[in-house]
Parts: structure tokens; sequence; C-alpha cells
């Protein structure tokens, strides 16, 4: 038997290498020079057909990406009929970074690719997921055409949300935990935009830019959160990095910064329905210059007003669509209510209580440095 | 000349630990997670208390048996009927290591080669195995004494990996009326014990019987890993999408990056698991051979254990193969033949021996 061992052994080995002229039985083998790496898939559905569309990583050699587009009747055969479509290589799915849904799509609903997306032996959950408003992700992978990477781009935006933007973006993984605990989910919104400017540090011309939330419900795209309502959003569901704001106080226009730990969320009694408590305490940096100084005592009031303001408007929306896009059911379970022992409607009868309390820092500024060891006169 | 096939309790412990280990990725935590719910992290702390009442039976049985199950058999049901049960226990080996082979080929297929066919993995893990079954089983219990390091290592790396994203709100809340779905969670764990009883055909190898002092530690062990896996899977997916997965402790591991630089570890934490797949098919083979050759009054079982690796294989290519059948068989029926060959004999034993005076 031990004679036997080794030469079974070296064959069994042999036949798992993948060398040969052949595949060889090893079906996953890929020669890795002949690999596109795509980085962002988008889905779009036209007429009610579903539209696939992929753009690899820019080549090494900093040619222009790969981009394919198919129709198919679904994501597996899509990506099938993709590899049809390029002109060279072979697509890899494995390093997808980004899924990016057009509008259409979104509206019929992100089911199905949230489930391919767990199934696949490809994809992976941790891809962030995007939806573009008023336009389909293909017009978002083909963008400008020569030069373009939604690669680059969406790497901007994902990093520049993460610090300073009104919203924030969801992966896959948090999207399909949402939906299935809370039946309800955000999906950062993408809008194209032609700029004169420099956006995000990227070049003048056509890209991308962050427009607030895609409410889904059920899986199926409902509406939009616009502006200071998605900061509203992205602040209770504690996702808010440093967002920069104008407030009128004082007789001017004061900018500052703003940051803020989650809110507390509170239940603060079940009888007659649900009671909430939402505490903020965020804080304010003064940034901007101001012709008509404010005492920070009024700008933390006005700061107070503008953001309970929000705050309140978010939740009469979370209210009045009876969705819990503000995951406050999450905030509820850490208290022990479970979400199954909630009524129905819970959310349209609840009554939430808002309390807002900014504190106001003054920022770098020369003036204040003066007489100590900046070296300013005294 | 030969040379003693013997197994130290250690070494016995470790076999049973790693053995474990190959089954709970099979049906853990999806399956407590599709029970109890959030209170599945309960499921493992609760098995204490039914796995306490095994370890004491199995125990009591051991100390005045030390022989293992086919001497506990033969003395209490006579030889005859010894003998046949004995060959039952090993035709029950096969069925179960063909299914365990068919189960692991549709692990590698659903979570990293898929379109290949089953009959490749089989076939190659049958190999493999039999050959590992037809020498000594000592070899075997000094490789899961290796593996069982290996195995610990990786399961805490991937905790590691994956504290910073578990979203805790995620397994509250807990409340005492979950108590009742954790429970029955916890008898599915307690099944895992099954694989001791089996195990325990080994009995005659051992140099000295276990004491519960070996064995507690790493029972312990495998609990915690058990309501480790749970918590990483019900904090990163929630209960819902944990109880749909197939393999979430899998899909949890794809996700993982090392460093922001190091991706994709899936293949190489699926590929690991291997080894419990080895040493758990190995020892039944191995258990299955020596079963047939004391039933069938053979000399070794050298020779038979190509034959039993080979109807497993045949068994395996029978088995229904799409992932709802093999979802079914690995959720329902195996568990409850694994239940009933490991549990229903013990107080059938137990009363036959009073009966006859011999315990």
């Amino acid at each position: 038997m031990k004679r036997l061992f080794f030469p079974l052994a070296a064959l069994a080995l042999l036949t798992l290498s993948g060398c040969g002229l052949s595949r060889g039985i090893y079906s996953n083998y890929r020669a890795i020079e002949e690999l596109q790496l795509v980085r962002t898939l988008g889905l779009d559905a036209d007429d009610g057909a579903l539209v696939l569309s992929a753009a690899a990583a820019r080549a090494q050699d900093g040619g222009a990406p790969v981009i394919a587009r198919c129709a198919a009747t679904g994501i597996p055969q899509g990506l099938d009929a993709l590899q049809l479509r390029v002109p060279r290589g072979q697509l890899h799915f494995a390093h997808t970074q980004y899924i990016v849904l057009g509008e259409d799509y979104a509206a019929r609903g992100v089911g199905d690719a949230l489930d391919f997306v767990e199934r696949d032996i490809h994809t992976r959950l941790g891809a962030a997921l995007f939806v573009v408003r008023d336009g389909t992700a293909e017009a978002l992978l083909t963008g400008s055409g020569e030069g373009w990477d939604v690669g680059d781009v969406l790497t901007e935006v994902l990093a520049e949300t993460s610090r300073h933007g009104d919203c924030c973006v969801f992966d896959a993984r948090e999207t399909a935990v949402d939906l299935s605990e809370y039946g309800t989910a955000l999906i950062c919104a993408l809008r194209l935009k032609d700029t004169q400017d420099s956006v995000f540090g990227l070049p003048p011309g056509l890209t991308a830019v962050p427009d607030g939330y895609g409410i889904l419900r059920g899986g199926a795209l409902v509406g939009w959160l616009d502006g200071a309502d998605a900061r509203a959003a992205s602040f209770v569901r504690g996702k808010l990095g440093t967002v920069t704001l104008a407030v009128p106080a004082g007789g001017g226009t004061v900018t500052v910064e703003l940051s803020a730990p989650p809110p507390e969320i509170e239940l603060v009694s079940a009888e007659g329905g649900i009671v909430l408590s939402l505490s903020a305490a965020p804080e304010a940096v003064i940034v901007g210059q101001t012709e008509t100084k404010p005492d920070t005592r009024s700008l933390a009031a006005a700061l107070d007003a503008q953001l309970r303001e929000a705050l309140e408007r978010v939740l009469e929306r979370a209210r009045a669509e009876n969705c819990d896009f503000l995951a406050l059911t999450r905030a509820l379970r850490t208290q022990g209510v479970a979400p199954a022992a909630l009524p129905p409607d819970w959310l349209r009868t609840l009554d939430a209580r808002v309390t807002v309390h900014t504190t106001v820092r003054p920022g770098y500024d020369m003036d204040a440095r003066a007489g100590t060891d900046g070296g300013g006169a005294a | 000349m030969t040379r003693r096939d013997t197994i130290s309790p250690r070494q016995f412990v470790a076999c049973a630990f790693v053995a474990a280990l190959s089954l709970l990725i099979r049906r853990f935590p999806r399956a407590l997670a599709e029970r109890a719910g959030a209170a599945a992290v309960l499921a493992a702390p609760l098995s204490v208390l039914p796995l306490a009442v095994g370890l004491a039976a199995a125990f009591a049985l051991c100390r005045k048996k030390p022989a293992g199950v086919p001497g506990l058999l033969t003395d209490t049901l006579g030889q005859a009927a010894g003998r046949v049960l004995t060959g039952v226990y090993g035709l029950w080996f096969v069925g179960y290591a063909g299914f365990l082979l068919r189960s692991g080929a549709e692990r590698f297929l659903t979570t990293v080669y898929t379109g290949t066919q089953p009959w490749l993995f089989v076939g190659i893990m049958a190999l493999v195995c039999a050959l590992a079954a037809a020498g000594r089983c000592a070899p075997i219990a000094r490789a899961a004494m290796i593996f069982r390091r290996g195995m610990l290592a990786l399961v805490a790396l991937v905790a590691l990996l994956t504290a910073k994203d578990l979203d805790l709100a995620l397994l509250q809340p807990l409340k005492l009326s979950d108590l009742r779905a954790a429970a029955a969670a916890g008898l599915e764990v307690a099944n895992l014990l099954s694989i001791g009883f089996f195990l325990g055909f080994l009995g005659a190898r051992l140099d000295k019987p276990v004491r519960l002092t070996d064995a507690a530690p790493w029972i312990a062990v495998l609990l915690g890993i058990i309501a480790l896996m749970t918590v990483e899977c019900l904090g990163m997916f929630g209960q819902e999408l944990t109880a749909m997965m197939r393999f979430p402790y899998f899909m949890l591991v794809r996700d993982l990056t090392v460093l922001g630089a190091l991706e994709r570890l899936e293949p190489i934490v699926i590929v690991l698991w291997f080894f419990p797949d080895f040493i758990l098919i190995s020892l039944l083979l191995h258990m299955a051979a020596q079963n047939l050759r004391f039933a069938l009054g053979a000399r070794t079982h050298r020779l038979l254990a190509p034959v039993c690796a080979a109807l497993a294989v045949a068994a395996a290519l029978a088995l229904p193969g799409g992932t709802d059948q093999q979802q079914t068989l690995s959720e329902s029926l195996v568990p409850l033949l694994c239940a009933a060959f490991a549990f229903a004999p013990v107080p059938a034993l137990l009363l036959a021996a009073a009966f006859r005076k011999k315990l």
C-alpha cells in the first residue's frame, strides 16, 4: 500500500494543477494576463429587459478601461453574455468593488441583484451599492467616453462621502441586512454632472456626485432623500462624517464644520404608542469668515433649530411613508424591543421628541492665537 | 512484526474534536438561526445540559467497559447479536462516509468550484481517506492533534478579522421567551456528541480510558467555537439572512480583508476545512472496515477499507446532488439517523445489560 501511495498522490496532484494543453480538470483556472478585472458592475432595466454593463480596471499601460454591455434575461446569463462582448481578455468579477443600479432597475426591485451577489461565488457582499438618479448605470459606466474610468470616480465618491458627505455609501451586505431585518434600506444616490470646476480632485467635465439617498422598501426604490434630509438620515443612523454648513446667525452667515456622535435614541414610554426620545449633541467648529461675528450662544441656537427641523422633517417622512429607513428598529432592539413585537403601524403612530444641543467652538483663527506662542502681537 | 495500534485519550479527544468541526460547518450556524433566531447564540450554552446527561451515560459505560462499543455490544447482547449489530454499524459508517463525501464535494461546488462535477472531489477525497483508513488509526489520531491546532488558529483569525464589522444590535433582544427555541437548537448542538459515540468503536485501541477531565475542556472549546461562529454570522448578516444562506460562515469569510490589502481568502478557509473532513471520513472508513472484519470474521481490515471506500463513493454518487436535496439530507435525515444510531442504543444496551446482569 505504501508503494502505491506516493505515485497515486502525485497523480492526484497533477490532475489539480491546471497545467497541460487544455485547461485541465480544474475548471476555475484563468491565465492572469488575460483577466480584465471588473471594478464596476451596472444593472439597468430597459422596457422590462435587464441590461448589464461592466467596467474593468484601467490597464497597466494606462489604456482605457474595457467597458462591455449586453441585454439578458437574468444576471448570471448576462455575466456570461458580457464575456462575449469584450474585445480582449476575459472579464473577472471576483474583485467587483461597486454595483451601480439605474433608477428604473431599482424601482423594479433590487432583490434579484442582492440574491445574486449572495449566491454567486465571484461577487461579494462587500461591494458598495449606488443608484443613479434620473439616469442609467450604463450612462455612468460609459461616462464621457475616452479616458473615463468610473472606478476612479466612485472611489473618490466613496472617500469623500465617508469624510464630508451628507450621505454615506452602504455596501450590498448592509443593504441586504437592512432589507431583511427592517424591510427598508437606504442606498447612496449619484447624479451625473457636467462641471466646469474640479470635483473631488477629479478633472473638470462629466463626473458623478452624491445626491442624497434612494429609499428602498420591500427591495424597491420608493423615493429619495435630498440635502438636509439625507444629512439628517445619516445623522440618525450614526453615519454622518464632518459636514460644512452655512448658518444664518447674528445678522450674517457663519460657516461651520459639523460633526456628531450617533444620537441617543431611547424608548421613553410604550403606553398608547411608542414614544421615542432622540437626543443629539453635535459639535460645530467655526471655519468661515463672518462679517458680523455672532456670539456662540446665538449660533448654537440657530444650529439647534436647523438640525431639529431637519430631524423632525425626516422623522415625519419616515412616519408618513411608514418606512423605517432611519433604522429606529435597530435602536429599539438594543433596548430589548423585538421588531416582531411591534405593531405593524408602530411607525405611523410614533411620537418622536427631538432634542439637539450643539456645542460651538471657535475654529482655527490667527486672532485667537495672538499673544500666544504663535508669535502674534499681543 | 506488527506494531500496536493504540491511541492516547488526548488523541481520541482530538479526533472527536476535529471530526465535530466537520459536522458543525455543514449545519451551523444556519440551522441555529433558523430554529432560534437571535437566541441562536444561546444554543451552544444551553446544549450543556443534554451534553452533560449524554456524557454521564457515556462515561458510565466507558468505566464499566473500557474495551469500547464492540465489546459492549457482544457482552450485553451475546456474540451473535453483537457481531450482527457491529456489522450494521459498519454499514452505517460506510453510508455516513458516503454522505460526508458528497456533502463535502457539494460544499466545494457551491462555494468555490462552480461548474465542476462532484465525482472529482468525491473520488480524490475517497482515495486519500481509503489510504489512511487501510492503515492504523494512530497516524490519523496524530494528524488530528496537528489539525486541531491549525483549525483553532483559523477560527481565531477569522474572529479577529470579523470583530470590527459586527453589529451587536442584530443579536438583540434576547428574551426569556426565546429560551425554548434556543433549547431546541441546543439539542441540535448536543447531537454533535454522536461523533463521540461512533468513535467509541475505537475504544479497544485506547491505551487508557478517556476521563471526563480529558474531554470536558475540548467540549467547552467546541461549544465556544459554535457560539463564536453564531455571533459572527448573526452580527454580520442578521438572523434572517443567516438562516437563508447555505454556508453563512464562508459567506462571512468572503468579505474579509486583511489590512485592506489581502482579500478573497475564502478558498483558503474552505479548503482548510478539508482536514476535519479527512479525519472524520478516514475514521469512519477505518471503523467500518474494522467492524465488518469483526462481523465477517476476516483476518485483517486492510482489504476491507478500500472496499468500504468504494461503497462510500457509490453511495455518495447515488445521493441526490442538488443544493436543496443536500440541504434536506444534512438538515433533517442525516442528523436524525446520527441521533438514532448514537443515542438510541445506549438506553437499550443499559436495559439489556441490566437484564443479563452484565454491567
